[in-house]
């Protein structure tokens, strides 16, 4: 190809590829239909994510206490699992005894100084990203939601938890995405967990004497726990005549059946807890 | 076409190939099987779209990318490139010998994709049919508008620094054009940078054509208009990245 030709044709295709370049880059990101949030491989809010939430729930937990606590780390050498692991003899030895107490003895936290200011609010931070990390994969996953939120909510100084904005924000982005997942009963219940959660926390701050919200607001949320445990309750029913139920283990049916109760409770003594607060004077209902 | 004879035939009979037509082929069947679609039946269709363009992204940015920088550097070092050359056979044309017997392996995955989205995902209402089978249309089409260029621009840096350059380079770029924008763009909404900004405004956005959330929300094909302004700007990309590849390859050491 003659020198020339090339040289116009290359220079040609640069700059003409690199004012399409320019100007397409402008007008796309004038268009917000064409945006989509970060989500490697789609992971986060699909079947995926929600396996992967399940299966994150034991780390999670780790990441909070670590958080929380500063480390999980057993404290002494003579802390460490009982004597008599490495009194055995010849004839008790097990790969998997041998595994366990390896497991064990590579926690062992063998520095005396404790962890400084510095360090703990670094390992805070850390295990908030876990923690949001987990929460992000599958928003409707109730042990991640909750241990979110309680991380959030747990007090750096003073003595009770208020209802940060973070938190707060948490709840109603939790409750928005649950309440639109209609093939499952389960994200309900974890909605219905959010509306407790706000409601314990916005009664918490009412009677330490910060009345930011007030008992109209305890009411809304009353009636959106109402309307979240009534999705639950509808959906089951459509699953159980649809024989849906038998598509999960035994573990977790149980694990569902369980929670459900468990917010009913909580959902009538948040009910007395705001009549209370509306009517101070009146008698305390008996059980 | 002889230098594309000669690469399609040795990649064929390599058989890697294989291995990437079995994964995009099985794995949108089988992977559901391990997700939540199995407690839910209505999520098993997203979780097979899911899995099919993921995987396709994955053969293509692994495999299509490290054969093409392979073939590169062969070409390069073994001589062969210097042979043809001597016969006729000008450097340009041996890239893009080179990079469309490379392609003829990716297209056929991408066509399978386009039908497993389709066909095995496709929503029950018939009215929704026609936009589906658009949107999967404008994907591939974007798709091979990202994919082609890095693939010649994987080729020409392996033909002129090596087989590791030409393969990291280009999926390093890839990777950043999917999501290290999308860090970028998140750091930014924390702390405005008119540095960074500049960075990201003018960086390959690949991530306008991983369509995978469109098809997974049903939120239905791209305007005609949005598609056609899409396709500019990664036309503009390709040829950019056209000269670059050709003002780098080398046919010999």
């Amino acid at each position: 190809m003659p020198g020339s030709t090339s040289i116009f044709l290359h220079g040609g295709l640069l700059v003409g590829g690199a004012v399409a370049w320019a100007l397409a880059a402008a007008a796309i990101q004038k268009r917000p239909e064409l945006d989509i949030p970060l989500n490697v491989l789609g992971i986060n809010r699909s079947p995926y994510g929600e396996v992967l939430a399940l299966a994150v729930q034991g780390p999670i937990d780790q990441s909070f206490q670590v958080g929380i606590y500063g480390s999980i780390g057993i404290r002494k050498w003579d802390e460490v699992p009982p004597k008599n692991h490495w009194d055995t003899s010849i004839r008790d030895f097990s790969i998997g005894r041998l595994i366990s107490t390896m497991d064990a003895v590579s926690q062992i936290n063998t520095n005396p100084k404790p962890v400084s200011p510095a360090h703990r609010l670094y390992l805070r931070s850390q295990a908030e990203k876990k923690l949001r990390f987990a929460y992000n994969l599958d928003p409707s996953q109730y042990s991640n939601y909750n241990s979110l939120h309680f991380f959030l909510t747990e007090p750096a100084v003073g003595s009770h938890k208020q209802l940060t904005p973070a938190a707060e924000a948490l709840a109603h982005q939790t409750i928005a995405y649950c309440l639109k997942q209609t093939n499952d009963p389960r994200p309900s219940l974890t909605a219905a967990a959010a509306c407790t959660n706000l409601l314990d926390l916005m009664v918490s701050d009412y009677r330490f004497g910060n009345k930011k919200h007030t008992s109209r607001e305890m009411r809304e949320i009353l009636a959106l726990l109402d309307r979240c445990l009534a999705e639950y309750e509808s959906i089951s029913r459509q699953w159980e005549a649809g024989g849906q139920w038998q598509l999960l283990s035994p573990m977790r049916f149980q694990e569902c059946q369980d929670r459900h109760t468990f917010i009913l409770k909580i959902r009538h003594a948040a009910r007395t807890s705001v009549a209370n607060l509306e009517n101070p004077s009146a008698p305390t209902p008996q059980r | 076409m002889r230098l594309f004879r000669l690469t399609l035939a040795t990649i064929f009979q390599r058989k890697s190939w294989a291995v990437c037509l079995f994964v995009v082929g099985t794995f949108p069947f089988a992977l559901p099987l391990i997700s939540s679609a199995t407690e839910k039946p209505i999520l098993i269709q997203p979780a097979r779209i899911q899995t099919a363009w993921a995987c396709l992204w994955l053969c293509t940015l692994l495999w299509g990318l490290y054969t093409s920088a392979k073939k590169g550097e062969s070409n390069a070092r073994s001589g062969i490139g210097e042979y043809f050359q001597t016969n006729g056979t000008h450097r340009i044309r041996q890239l893009f010998e080179i990079w469309l017997a490379t392609f003829c392996f990716i297209a056929p995955l991408v066509v399978l994709t386009i039908l497993i989205s389709h066909f095995g995902a496709i929503p029950t209402d018939p009215r929704e049919h026609a936009a589906w089978l658009a949107l999967n249309l404008q994907y591939g089409t974007l798709f091979i508008l990202v994919v082609a260029p890095l693939m010649a621009l994987s080729t020409s840096l392996a033909s002129r620094f090596g087989g590791i350059t030409g393969f990291s380079g280009s999926l390093l770029l890839s990777v950043y054009g999917l999501y290290g924008v999308g860090y970028l763009d998140n750091m930014l909404k924390l702390e405005e940078n008119p540095l960074l900004r500049a960075l990201w405004t003018y960086s390959p956005q690949y991530r306008y054509a991983d369509l995978t959330q469109r098809l997974y929300f049903k939120t239905g094909a791209l305007p005609a208009d949005a598609f056609l302004l899409t396709a500019l700007y990664f036309t503009g990309i390709l040829a950019v990245f056209a000269v670059i590849s050709s003002l780098c390859f080398r046919s010999h050491k």
